[in-house]
């Protein structure tokens, strides 16, 4: 079997190496460059192998061996990160994948069944290492699949992209982004400690991958400033502490990694690169900080209306659309309005209840009303993640008989019959050729139009990373452990703090818990995302909410149980719902305390504070369009109820 | 009485003219022969709406001009690919993107082309 081992492996690397290994070795040719690497990293997966098969894995002398062995290959991992996960995301999952299980949305074929990914590799080895019983044939397979999707990575379609520029600077991209989300947080790193080590060597790993593309593509170079301010970053890092909880995340942000991506992003703009990766999908080129609100494209909140360009007619739309968001005419007994639930007065979801009314005015709603603030920063809307579109959610809602009541024919028979909606809808139709008639689309893409003009603001941290502006110290720490112990940020990612992650293509979710009430005495009996996607790992998992503008929405959960910050970060503190004793067997984030002191949960909520966005809300209208039909004509503006 | 008659003669012009209308639109497109009139009827408004899509987003690249002509081109089942589309086609992916057109609206143009039939002038369409 050994012997086989190394037949495979000389058959590989020779194989590798043919790519090109016409230059000398001392200057490398980019491609033979990352091949070299690749053939490393194998040998050590190969020797890993190895080593398990022979290993006695009941003594505890074998488990540290092997942690050692997949540590060393870990770090060969890291050489190639930069490229791997921006050619082949999805073998990425097989090498380092962090759940053994995910389930994925394709951005762009949201209206496709989720994917299931299953994961292998590193990550998960290390985790299977500290069970109880530890199988060597379940261990021996997690290194199997790893070293069968490294193969992936040399195939033709994938190594042709090498002799161009464009890979890099896109791949370059990824790699800054999750420097700013990911490499800081330990979201794939299991074992904290390694968390700065690992990234320090990922760093110069990084650096040596810029100095070979730079000697092989001259016209289109990294900048003199570019790589001075890298080795700054790679000085930063050097000299701060390595444990990641006195990390400083925040400096290590605004100073450097933001400031790269910014460059980059000049590159990607000035050297004409080019995608044909899916990857890239959501990214907007244009974008010049990681915090600015156009550093991805998640939702259209024009709706049909979306080739309009013309700031004077979207404003005539965004009019209508905010007489229809405060209309009951729009539900089934002309008495509730968008605004019964989303309060345009409560940044636009509703304080009070946990859940809200339903249409029949007695009974409450199984979930928490979600602010509208930001939704335009999601892949998958709703808490289960049901709809992919604004107005998809907005027509569902209208036409709920639990929310609005009413449907699709009468909604736009009673809108049409107000004079002043008439006139503007068929004045909007010129907009959209391709519908002879208004339609349920209009009413909902004008009502779309019209919240979303709430979630362009910025908050104070943004600003203090966007524009230099003062951050109190205790922020900047509440940040930090954000990053760090208090685990947040691997769950609610940079920048938008959802569960939207780099390169920003799809939406999360997660299995925390949830109790049924504050007595902790059982689980909430709501199955969430398991609802739409019947998956195992899904039962009783909700998508990830943003944390902007969070001490304006509460109650929290998507229950609604928690009323508090205090209460939420008391929650996670404990170790989700399984930390607090209950039985969950599928949940995502860890059972252990954070062991947070009282002041470090002071700072963390102080650092959700400064994510409150400065909002100028809406005047409600005066009055609503006045209908032909005399009855509506008393309808109340908001909605009665 | 006669008004009547007026009204009937009317009628039946109106309900003749609709008819050419929409056989005029079905006429150009290839349906599967087991298809019903009505459904065709029906999905000739569909198609209607991606030719108009295509017109709106796509025209300006894609029609041929030959011998003074306007056509429509005719696309492999291959370049109609959604992932094709949207993300392989480098000047698409800075063309079209997301907030420009779209996942449904692409569906509608994809539909028009794969019932469209081939060499089809713009004019006549």
């Amino acid at each position: 079997m050994k012997k086989n081992y190394i037949l495979f492996m000389v058959v590989v690397l020779a194989a590798l190496c043919s790519i090109s290994f016409k230059e000398p070795k001392e200057n490398l040719p980019y491609l033979s460059f990352y091949a070299q690497r690749i053939s490393t990293f194998y040998m050590s997966q190969a020797k890993l192998a190895e080593l398990i098969k022979e290993t006695d894995l009941t003594k505890e002398a074998g488990i540290e061996k092997i942690k050692k062995q997949i540590a060393e290959t870990r770090q060969y991992l890291k050489g190639l990160d930069f490229w791997f996960r921006y050619v082949d995301p999805i073998a990425y999952k097989k090498l380092n994948g962090p759940l053994p299980v995910e389930w994925e949305t394709e951005v762009f074929e949201k209206f496709e069944k989720p994917y299931k990914r299953e994961a292998a590799g590193l990550t998960l080895a290390q985790l299977y290492l500290d069970e109880q019983h530890v199988d060597k044939d379940s261990l021996l397979s997690l290194i199997q699949s790893s070293i069968n999707a490294t193969q992936t990575y040399t195939v033709d379609s994938i190594t042709s992209q090498f002799n161009q520029h464009h890979h890099f600077f896109l791949a370059n991209r990824l790699f800054i982004l999750n420097l700013a989300a990911i490499y800081t947080t330990g979201f794939e790193c299991p074992d904290t400690s390694l968390i700065v080590p690992e990234l320090r060597h990922m760093l110069a790993e990084v650096n040596t991958i810029y100095l070979n593309f730079n000697d092989n593509f001259s016209k289109t170079a990294l900048s003199e400033d570019y790589l001075a301010l890298y080795k700054r970053a790679v000085a930063f890092v050097n000299n701060q502490p390595l444990h990641y909880s006195e990390f400083d995340h925040f400096t290590f942000i605004k100073e450097y990694v933001n400031p790269l991506f910014n460059l980059n992003q000049q590159f990607i703009r000035n050297y004409g690169v080019y995608t044909k990766s899916f990857v890239d999908y959501s990214l907007n080129n244009s974008s010049n900080s990681i915090f600015s609100k156009d550093l991805y494209f998640g939702q259209n909140a024009k709706g049909i209306f979306l080739r309009v360009d013309d700031q004077q007619a979207l404003n005539q739309i965004e009019k209508i659309g905010k007489l229809l968001f405060f209309d009951p005419i729009l539900s089934g007994n002309n008495k509730r309005s968008c605004n019964s639930c989303h309060k345009s007065t409560e940044y636009f979801t509703d304080t009070v209840r946990s859940t809200s009314l339903q249409f029949d005015r007695k009974n409450a709603q199984t979930r928490n009303t979600p602010s509208l603030v930001n939704s335009i920063y999601n892949h998958l809307l709703m808490l289960d993640g049901k709809h992919i579109s604004l107005q998809n959610q907005c027509k569902d809602v209208v036409t709920n008989p639990t929310e609005m009541g009413s449907n699709e024919k009468d909604i736009v028979q009673k809108v049409l019959n107000c004079n002043e909606y008439n006139k503007a809808f068929k004045s909007f139709l010129k907009y959209t050729p391709q519908e002879k008639e208004v339609t349920i689309e209009h009413i909902a893409s004008a009502i779309t139009l019209y919240y979303n003009k709430f979630s362009k603001n910025y908050a104070p941290f943004d600003e203090a990373v966007n524009a230099n502006k003062y951050l109190e110290p205790a922020v900047k720490q509440g940040f930090n452990l954000f990053m760090s112990k208090a685990q947040c940020g691997t769950c609610h990612f940079v920048p938008q703090f959802n569960g939207v992650k780099p390169p920003y293509i799809g939406s999360e979710f997660e299995v925390l818990g949830i109790p049924a009430d504050t007595g902790f005495k059982k689980l909430s009996a709501d199955n969430g995302r398991y609802g739409i996607n019947p998956a195992d790992e899904m039962l009783n998992a909700f998508r990830t909410g943003s944390i902007r503008n969070a001490e304006f929405t509460k109650p929290y959960m998507h229950n609604g149980v928690f009323t508090t910050l205090e209460q939420v970060v008391d929650f996670y503190n404990a170790g989700g719902g399984a930390g607090k004793g209950l039985t969950v067997n599928n949940q995502t984030l860890s059972s252990d305390s954070l062991r947070l002191t009282v002041k470090e949960k002071k700072n963390l909520i102080l650092f959700i504070r400064s994510l409150n966005e400065n909002i100028t809300f809406d005047e409600i209208p005066v009055k609503l369009p006045a209908s032909k039909d005399k009855s509506l004509n008393n309808r109340k503006v908001g909605g009665e109820y | 009485m006669k008004n009547k008659t007026g009204v009937f003669i009317f009628f039946i012009i109106i309900t003749g003219l609709i008819g050419c209308v929409t056989q005029a639109k079905i006429q150009y497109y290839d349906f599967p022969s087991d298809i019903a009139e009505e459904a065709k009827v029906a999905n000739a408004k569909m198609l209607e709406k991606g030719r108009i899509l295509y017109n709106v987003n796509c025209a300006t690249c894609h029609n041929k001009k030959i011998k003074n002509r306007i056509y429509l081109p005719d696309f492999s089942s291959e370049q109609l690919d959604s992932y094709i589309i949207r993300i392989k086609n480098e000047v698409h992916v800075k063309t079209l993107p997301e907030s420009k057109i779209t996942i449904a609206e692409i569906e509608a143009i994809q539909f028009f082309f794969n019932y469209k039939k081939p060499g089809l002038p713009v004019k006549n369409n």
